[in-house]
């Protein structure tokens, strides 16, 4: 046969179908892709400046050697610590689910709810729990006799750090941002994947150690683990490069990247330059240096990611 | 699993101490779920309460239902605005995201269209465009795209097509233009996805009795995707009905705000007002669509989470 066997063959049918998807996806995000590689080679104030102006690699030379740009990506490595702690909740809930309890999927269904809700609902709630005076977070504090700190802009200040030419002001922002994405997102899509995960575990496995004695501990380290790596090799991916661009939502509602810039993240940013700065070239290299940040270290743990983990 | 009928009354303890009982289980699920569902029930409550009753036992109950929590939220803090815009923007934009690629998902599956496979990976590589790269040049796109008086195929002073003042930004219909394209690669891969497990001899057959490509699609496929529209129209539904940063630099304009971006300009607003029972009332209706839905569709949302995830 000369056609291959897969249906009717009008290619202008195909053009057709798939002129609007290609025309919108060219408009909306090749082409401003492109455009945003060129502006960041660019100087351009967006009120002040009629046209870019070409600038070669000033932006991406101004940015290395800002201070206040490494404090901000230092801020986002910071949060993203977060990340391993969370997948080691994810994964507790989703074993301690597995055990066989009977309402499984109504707990599912229960833990699932902050991630459908909006996060800018859940910021706005977290903003009245972390409340100094009357928040329920120093409430409950309070309840076994300690004394909250006001958690969104109140720091301690460390003396000796001066010395060795650190800022001795260390602020509770950040902790308490991973403690909200800690509860928020523990429950998730990522409890999710593990007891997905979980569940395709063959269960003989878990027989044949049995008939050979294995601890629970055993088990857990020589099957559990090793078969649930390819779930959490994708958790790990998706995590890094979501942490790497998050931040904004939660420094925009709920600290304006403060105190003293502690909670401004990358993608805060890049907003600031844009929408407050009106610095569309130098938000546009922003975002090329954290998209080149990004795509190497994903490529990287592809590449060397492999080895760790088993696959079936 | 037949080989395994004589197992069926055991069940093997899976890498956990088995020494842990259930019920111990049950309780820490049980308290991680609590956490959950009492922050959001508090909510609810706070909501119909009063600003006095709030400021003097924050985990009370109401003494009778507030309900002008909600006139003052719906009408004076413009929340019924917002949640017009947001049902426009959110329909339209989920309506032709899924109209749109479940056409290029038929093209790429069921027909013989030369282009089909680089398309596909073309859809892909969409997915991986972060959206703080988009952020600046979309502005730009938005900002400078306005036809302030244009009239088509005119004779003096008579046209047929007239078009005046007609902006993208501060725009829904710039909005949702933007959305309908972010959300077309995801769509369209889980599209594909699910239109390749349809027999491709349907088509074949169809042809044979004289339907042409449209009619093939819309009479026979469209109906038997039914499963997969409806998943991930859930899915777009959550992801634009909460999604933010575009909404907040996108629209600037009071009266075109979404419930997101309008319900921090009203928790901004509380800071001054100290109207807090209205700003939880917000809180609700900002809330209660997704909830609604996730908890009527929760079992569609939880499978479709899972599909093709790890083994992509």
């Amino acid at each position: 046969m000369a056609r291959r066997n897969r249906g009717p063959d009008y290619s202008l049918g195909g053009y057709l179908f798939l002129l609007p998807n290609f025309t919108g996806f060219m408009l909306f995000v090749l082409l401003p892709v492109i455009a945003s590689l060129a502006l960041s080679f660019c100087r351009w104030h967006i009120f002040n400046d009629p046209t870019p102006k070409f600038v070669g690699f000033d932006n991406f030379a101004r940015l290395l050697t800002d201070a206040k740009f490494w404090q901000y990506a230092y801020n986002t490595t910071f949060l993203m610590l977060g990340i391993p702690i969370g997948m080691g909740l994810s994964l507790a809930l989703a074993l301690l689910l597995n055990k066989g309890i009977r309402a499984i999927r109504l707990f599912r269904m229960i833990y699932f709810l902050p991630t459908v809700s909006s996060g800018v609902a859940l910021l706005v709630l977290w903003l009245v729990i972390y409340n100094p005076q009357y928040g329920l977070f120093n409430y409950m504090l309070a309840k076994i006799g300690l004394i909250g700190p006001s958690w969104l802009s109140g720091g301690v200040e460390i003396k000796w750090l001066s010395k060795l030419g650190i800022d001795p002001w260390c602020y509770w922002s950040k902790i308490a941002l991973m403690i909200m994405g800690l509860w928020n997102g523990a429950g998730g899509y990522n409890m999710i994947l593990y007891l997905a995960g979980l569940q395709g575990i063959n269960p003989e496995l878990y027989e044949a150690a049995d008939v050979d004695g294995a601890s629970a501990w055993h088990k857990f380290h020589h099957i559990t683990w090793p078969m649930l790596s390819p779930t959490t090799f994708f958790i790990f991916i998706m995590s890094l490069i979501g942490g790497f661009q998050g931040g904004f939502e939660a420094a925009y509602v709920m600290t304006e990247g403060g105190p003293a810039g502690s909670t401004t993240t990358i993608s805060y940013e890049i907003f600031n330059q844009l929408y407050v700065r009106s610095q569309a070239g130098y938000a546009s290299s922003i975002a090329w240096f954290l998209f080149g940040v990004v795509f190497i270290l994903t490529m990287a743990s592809w590449r060397y990611g492999g080895r760790v983990v088993h696959y079936d | 699993m037949a080989r395994n009928e004589h197992l069926k009354d055991y069940t093997p303890t899976r890498g956990l101490p088995s020494g842990l009982g259930n019920k111990i289980i049950f309780v820490i699920l049980a308290a991680w779920g609590a956490f959950s569902v009492m922050s959001l029930l508090w909510i609810v409550v706070t909501s119909l309460r009063t600003d006095q009753d709030l400021f003097s036992s924050p985990w009370g109950l109401p003494s009778a239902p507030q309900w002008v929590n909600y006139k003052i939220a719906w009408t004076i803090a413009k929340m019924g605005q917002y949640t017009a815009n947001s049902v426009i923007v959110t329909l339209s934009s989920v309506f032709c995201m899924v109209v749109i690629s479940s056409m290029a998902a038929y093209a790429i599956t069921k027909t013989d269209f030369f282009a089909a496979k680089p398309l596909f990976f073309y859809f892909l590589a969409g997915m991986a465009v972060p959206a703080s790269l988009l952020l600046v040049p979309l502005f730009m796109t938005l900002k400078n795209f306005n036809i302030r008086d244009l009239a088509l195929f005119s004779v003096g002073d008579y046209w047929l097509i007239h078009i005046k003042d007609f902006y993208l930004i501060d725009s829904r219909l710039g909005l949702i233009l933007i959305y309908t394209t972010l959300g077309i690669p995801f769509t369209v891969f889980v599209l594909t996805g699910f239109f390749r497990t349809l027999p491709t001899a349907l088509a074949e057959s169809a042809a044979v009795d004289g339907a042409n490509e449209y009619t093939t699609f819309y009479r026979i496929f469209l109906p038997l995707s039914k499963p997969g529209l409806i998943t991930v129209a859930i899915f777009n539904f959550l992801y634009t009905w909460n999604e933010y940063q575009f909404a907040l630099v996108f629209i600037s304009n009071e009266r075109l705000k979404t419930l997101p971006v309008g319900l921090y300009s009203l928790a901004l607003a509380t800071q001054h007002s100290n109207n807090w029972t209205a700003l939880f009332a917000g809180l609700v209706i900002l809330m209660l669509p997704t909830l609604l839905i996730f908890i009527i569709l929760e079992d569609r949302i939880t499978k479709g989470l899972t599909v093709g995830a790890v083994k992509a």
